[in-house]
């Protein structure tokens, strides 16, 4: 069966004053019905620029894109704006990252979401309003037929992303694409709401693209992640293999500076010495040379996103079937980064705690 | 709240004038006594005098304010005339206030080549003194014995012939701001999650966007209102607006002109009047602002 979405080589560029802005570069992932793909990075990384493209989004006559976004079969990328629509809502639907900006802060929520299913189904008025309501109890609103005639701020924060994941869900789409959709939230509401996203996709089989800094939300959610850094993807592999195997000396330095409950109480947390590339002017070769401990001759060309091939066959996970699928953009060979990646850190990767997830 | 009580009282004043005039003052607002005579203070004295010097305030109801050089009533004119300077005022500024809001949101939503021409095109109306473009359609208008488009058919001397004017000499005044919040508002995150949840273009401008621009039409409706009042009363003065015998306070102004040292009231009276409006509805504006302007640290009392 063909994956409910497929991203080929997808390039994104923007014309600036000051230069040409390579956004993303050479990203390709795809995502089957009903799986959740976690994009993790830091800021300026491209991930919101790809979720953004996903929804047709960046379209202006400054940006030029490269490559194929299929959803459903369909191409997105170059599809007039008019079939764009129908997707967007109906086949992928949006959460943003702030709730407080991201409803209309003069119209009343439940009529915010009866624009969006009279935008799809035309239906009546009233039916629009009942099917609101119904959504805003699936999310937890209590009283909905009374909360639906309040104003955006009438509402906590975390109540807003819920109407915000209301809206997104109310046209049953297949795919949700949430950009941070809790780093605006305290963190007792972020579980909350997390764990209520998961459960309404996991119900209706709708897959999930979460993008996200927060790696224990990917542990937590993520059946496959994408690394991505300098607007390229450094690594893109199943989430266990991920954690258990971080290949790329990003990724590893990334999940170094995730605080851990268990193991000594440390003074400080490591983080990644120096600041994200630039976009405008990257450094040559592979984009996290500067910052990176490890970096040799070979790093000024730009390394692959490849499989990292085990040169000692069989026991090693990364000769397992599994290991097709574990890609890394790397010029260090396989043991070498192993070697050194024990070298960074005494105690092993993080470890999911909860195997449910 | 004063202000805006005189500017109701004004308002209702003129628009029933129609329905109490006839009893109070017995006569018509076009009706010429230029022969009459009128029973002032036990003695008879002619509405207008010999060597054409109207009769002054009689304090009471019969040439309440005295007459014009037509042997008119001045008061009952003032009520008409009033009348009709605010419905030209309001229809005007009801014009500018629609043009000017769907110009300012389509500009400011689709910007590129859409926003230059309506933008340019603002700047040429902006360009021209409000008056003289004013006085140029509404004299053409008039002179060219009114407009047809289609089904509709504009007299020459139809009081909306000035209210088409006014309107239109306008809509750059409210375009222009209410482009540039579209133009924020555009770019905001509400409107982009709109976008992704798959609505269109239409239903983004008038359920996400117009919502957001309420307040500051809000506050553009009483200031409109009083600009096209008194541009109402320029035009009719320079005889571009509304058209004898019609009443308007501009007219009477212009018709009393000829008479200021003799007959001072035919112009006080109709200036008194446009200038209580006129504050008023300015005063009443500043209220309707200071309460919807959440920066705005003023509150009106209640």
């Amino acid at each position: 069966m063909a994956p409910l979405l497929e991203v080929e080589h997808l390039r994104v560029r923007f014309r600036t004053d000051a230069g040409a802005l390579q956004a993303v570069d050479d990203v390709s992932f795809s995502l089957s019905d009903g799986k959740v793909l976690a994009i993790v990075g830091e800021s300026g990384s491209g991930k919101s620029v790809t979720a953004l493209t996903l929804m047709g989004l960046t379209r202006s006559a400054n940006t030029e894109l490269e490559g194929a976004v299929r959803f459903d079969g369909a191409d997105l990328l170059h599809a007039p704006e008019r079939d764009l629509r129908r997707v967007r809502g109906g086949g992928m639907a949006m959460i943003f990252q702030n709730p407080m900006t991201a409803l209309n802060p003069v119209q009343r929520v439940g009529a915010q979401i009866v624009e969006q299913i009279r935008a799809h189904d035309r239906v009546s008025r009233s039916e629009a309003w009942k099917r609101a309501v119904t959504l805003l109890r699936r999310v937890g609103i209590t009283r909905p037929e009374v909360r639906a005639r309040a104003y955006p701020h009438e509402f906590s924060g975390g109540m807003r992303q819920r109407v915000m994941i209301a809206a997104a869900l109310s046209c049953s789409p297949r795919l949700i694409v949430a950009d941070e959709p809790t780093t605006a939230l305290d963190v007792t509401t972020q579980s909350q709401i997390m764990d209520e996203l998961e459960q309404l996709c996991r119900e209706s089989t709708v897959a999930l693209i979460l993008i996200t800094h927060d790696i224990g939300l990917v542990a937590r959610m993520a059946d496959d992640v994408l690394v991505m850094y300098g607007g390229r993807a450094l690594e893109h592999a199943p989430a266990d293999a991920v954690f258990a195997d971080p290949l790329h000396p990003y990724t590893w330095a990334l999940l170094r500076s995730v605080p851990r409950l268990d193991g000594d109480r440390v003074e400080r947390l490591p983080t990644i010495g120096g600041s994200p590339p630039s976009l405008l002017h990257p450094p040559s070769g592979c984009h996290f040379r500067p910052r990176c401990p490890h970096s040799f001759g070979r790093c000024t060309e730009v390394p692959p996103l490849r499989a990292s091939v085990d040169p000692e066959a069989d026991g090693h996970p990364g000769a397992e079937p599994e290991g097709e699928r574990h890609l890394d953009r790397c010029w260090l060979g396989l043991d070498d980064k192993r070697r050194l990646r024990r070298l960074d850190e005494e105690a092993p990767a993080l470890v999911r705690t909860d195997g449910a997830a | 709240m004063a202000f805006g009580g005189l500017f109701l009282l004004v308002l209702l004043l003129c628009l029933l004038a129609p329905v109490y005039s006839r009893y109070v003052a017995h006569i018509g607002p076009n009706t010429n006594d230029i022969t009459g005579t009128v029973r002032v203070g036990g003695r008879v004295e002619d509405v207008v005098s010999p060597i054409g010097i109207p009769i002054g305030p009689t304090w009471h109801t019969r040439f309440l304010l005295g007459a014009d050089q037509n042997g008119r009533t001045v008061a009952v004119r003032l009520l008409y005339g009033g009348r009709t300077s605010l419905e030209i005022g309001f229809i005007a500024a009801a014009i500018t206030i629609v043009l000017g809001v769907a110009f300012g949101l389509v500009a400011g939503y689709y910007r590129g080549a859409v926003d230059s021409v309506l933008t340019r095109f603002m700047d040429l109306i902006w360009a021209y003194p409000a008056v003289l473009l004013g006085v140029a359609i509404g004299t053409s208008i008039a002179v060219g014995g009114g407009i047809g488009i289609g089904p509709f058919q504009l007299r020459g001397n139809s009081i909306l012939v000035p209210a088409l004017v006014i309107g239109l000499v306008y809509v750059p005044y409210v375009a222009k701001p209410i482009r540039g919040q579209v133009l924020s508002l555009r770019e905001q995150e509400f409107v982009q999650a709109a976008r992704c949840l798959g609505c269109g273009s239409l239903r983004i401008m008038l359920s996400e966007i117009l919502p957001n621009l309420t307040s500051t039409i809000l506050v553009f409706v009483p200031l409109m209102v009083a600009g096209a009042i008194l541009l109402e009363a320029s035009l009719s003065f320079l005889g571009a607006g509304v058209q004898p015998p019609n009443a308007s306070w501009g007219t009477m102004i212009q018709g009393g002109l000829p008479l200021l040292t003799t007959s001072p009231q035919l112009v006080l009276a109709p200036g008194i009047a446009l200038v209580l409006a006129v504050l008023g509805i300015n005063v009443f504006g500043e209220g309707v602002r200071d309460a919807l302007d959440p920066r705005s640290q003023i509150r009106v009392g209640r």
